[in-house]
């Protein structure tokens, strides 16, 4: 099956221009994209001009960097050049960005090519892809259920067409939970690890830019390019960056992996459990020992996450004024009615609900009930983590309580919504690694994921966990009903 | 304690979030405030009298660059975006008032 280190090592031998592998993801783009609405804007011209320039080098024998060739996509909240970089907001309709973010930028100069931008819920803000401000995402295993979210349109993509790396950004499992629902595999990388330069902020302590891709490889492949530090973004980590794919190579065997009793409780669907569980045996086939860990701060995590997501939302969303850039009212009286009226007409519900939430929790008389006590509880969750970090060297569970759900079946009440994160948003606020990989399927055929986390700056390890598991079995190469192939000739 | 939420809640956040609200996303967020609100108070089951609030990811000292002049973004490009400019300026709508 096509995967990007395969385009990438067929470019390279010269068994296939760059050239004829970005037509044909195009074109894969193309078919599948009216059924799915996974990009939201393709750009045929730049791709295939950066096709071109990786033959040319090729051919006067000079190095065209380490992914030439290979294609790839952004979700749009990260910024590029190419096209409009709107977070799938109407407040940021036709806003081109000036800068390229530090992702896109490292990628393209190492000859990977942009095919396009992809879909999410508004500023990566919901679990669905259906707060986004240009109209939902299908997942491409059933068109009339959701593909997660908030990065949807990229595991849409992934899943539809493979071959293709694509970058989304997890602030809660908007990495890992669409990943789960296509069954594709997705890296929240841990805190610090990519630059979140030209990262449209969303939760600027929990957001982190990661691959969406078929396999675990793809992931390391991406990841070696991307992370590391960066002077752009203080807050990326000067820790060395491993070569992720000779990591992968080390397997599995000896590790220690703990199944946190928390993560396997009543508002865990029968079916994504016993998916889960295979995938927990098949990994002890592997050598891998597993023992029973606790985590008892778990319930305490999604609340947690709510209240200081809100809360870095409704300042970090500040700078959508009416003045800068993005839409400005028609009509206002004077300034405060300005920007009140843009700010009204151009941010979407849930976005709205988050910034009221967020600066509610942080307004005076509110602010230690809430903000503070969050900040402390965090800390709490963290602790969890660092204890059973201290008895296995990973943990495992479901990514997500249940699979894709039905288009609008949760729009009703947003606590529904939250609760499909409750498995995911504990990585964030821990700042630890996290990956979602497919392990099977439901009777009703729709992907079950299943996460590992890992230590600080101990990515490698749960890619390895990925990737061990994808060498011993075929669930990362099933392919849904909507899909094209990038055929090989 | 629950907080109780009033209309008057739900519009003062609303003013200082800088949102204006038509009658209808008033009503429907006064009910997912309150709900969002009830859901997150079940923290407060939990004791943190002592415990360090967790303020950043990673526990790292200020990160420190040279203080040296480099390139930033032309102005003509830091203003392409914006809904209203004028020779190199934002344009905003007018905050002080002729004098009676």
């Amino acid at each position: 099956m096509t995967s990007a280190a395969s385009i990438r090592d067929r470019i390279r031998d010269g068994s296939v221009s760059a050239r004829r592998v970005t037509e044909r993801v195009l074109a894969a783009v193309d078919r599948v994209n009216p059924d799915l609405h996974a990009y939201l804007e393709i750009f045929h011209d730049s791709a295939l001009a950066s096709a071109d320039d990786v033959d040319r080098r090729l051919a006067a024998g000079d190095d065209p960097g380490p992914l030439a060739g290979v294609p790839f996509s952004v979700k749009a909240n990260i910024t590029s050049l190419e096209g409009e970089s709107t977070a799938g907001s109407k407040i940021l309709r036709g806003y081109r960005a000036p800068y390229a973010s530090t992702v896109v930028r490292r990628l393209q100069e190492a000859g990977a090519i942009l095919v396009g931008k992809t879909n999410l819920d508004e500023f990566g803000m919901g679990s669905s892809t259906e707060n986004s401000g240009v109209g939902p995402t299908r997942n491409p295993w059933d068109t009339d259920r959701v593909p997660g979210g908030s990065s949807g349109g990229a595991a849409a993509a992934a899943a539809a067409i493979p071959g293709v790396i694509h970058l989304g950004s997890d602030t809660g499992g908007s990495i890992r939970q669409p990943c789960s629902y296509c069954g594709v595999t997705g890296l929240k990388p841990t805190y610090g690890r990519v630059s979140r330069y030209g990262l449209l902020a969303f939760a600027s302590s929990l957001d982190q830019i990661g691959p969406v891709a078929g396999s675990a490889e793809d992931c390391a492949l991406a990841l070696g390019q991307i992370a590391g530090r960066d002077p752009l973004d203080s807050t990326s980590a000067d820790v060395p960056v491993p070569d992720y794919l000779s990591e992968l190579g080390k397997g599995v065997e000896g590790l220690r992996l703990g199944i946190p009793r928390e993560y396997f409780v009543d508002a865990i669907d029968a079916e994504v459990r016993e998916r889960v569980m295979e995938a927990v045996e098949t990994l002890r086939g592997l050598g891998v020992e597993v023992e029973k860990v606790s985590l008892p701060h778990t319930e305490y995590a999604n609340p947690t996450y709510v209240i200081i997501s809100a809360a870095e939302a409704s300042s970090n969303l500040a700078r959508y004024d009416g003045v800068h850039f993005g839409h400005r009212t028609a009509r206002a009286d004077d300034l405060v009615d300005m920007y009140s009226r843009s700010r009204g007409e151009g941010f979407g519900a849930e976005v709205k609900r988050r910034i009221m939430v967020g600066t509610f929790v942080l307004s005076s008389g509110y602010y230690d009930a809430f903000y503070l006590k969050a900040m402390k509880v965090r800390r709490l969750i963290r602790r969890d983590f660092e204890r059973a970090f201290e008895q296995v060297d990973a943990i495992l569970c479901p990514t997500s309580p249940v699979t894709a759900f039905p288009l609008g079946s949760r729009l009703d009440d947003p606590l529904k919504l939250y609760a499909v994160d409750i498995l995911t948003v504990p990585a964030n606020l821990a700042a630890i690694p996290g990956i979602s990989f497919p392990c099977g399927r439901t009777r009703e055929g729709l992907p079950v994921g299943a996460q590992v986390l890992g230590r600080p700056f101990e990515d490698s390890v749960v890619l390895r966990f990925a990737h061990a598991y994808q060498t011993e079995t075929d669930h990362h190469r099933e392919r849904p009903p909507v899909s094209a192939d990038v055929e090989e000739s | 304690m629950p907080i109780e939420i009033t209309e008057r809640l739900v519009e003062d956040i609303a003013r200082l979030s800088r949102l204006s609200l038509t009658p209808d996303e008033k009503g429907e967020l006064h009910g997912h405030f309150e709900k969002i609100l009830r859901y997150v108070e079940s923290l407060d089951t939990l004791d943190t009298s002592k415990v360090d609030p967790s303020i950043f990811p990673h526990e790292t000292s200020n990160v420190m660059r040279p203080d040296e002049a480099r390139e930033s973004l032309p102005v003509d490009e830091a203003l392409r975006n914006a809904p209203a400019t004028r020779d190199g300026f934002f344009i905003v709508p007018r905050i002080i008032q002729d004098a009676p």
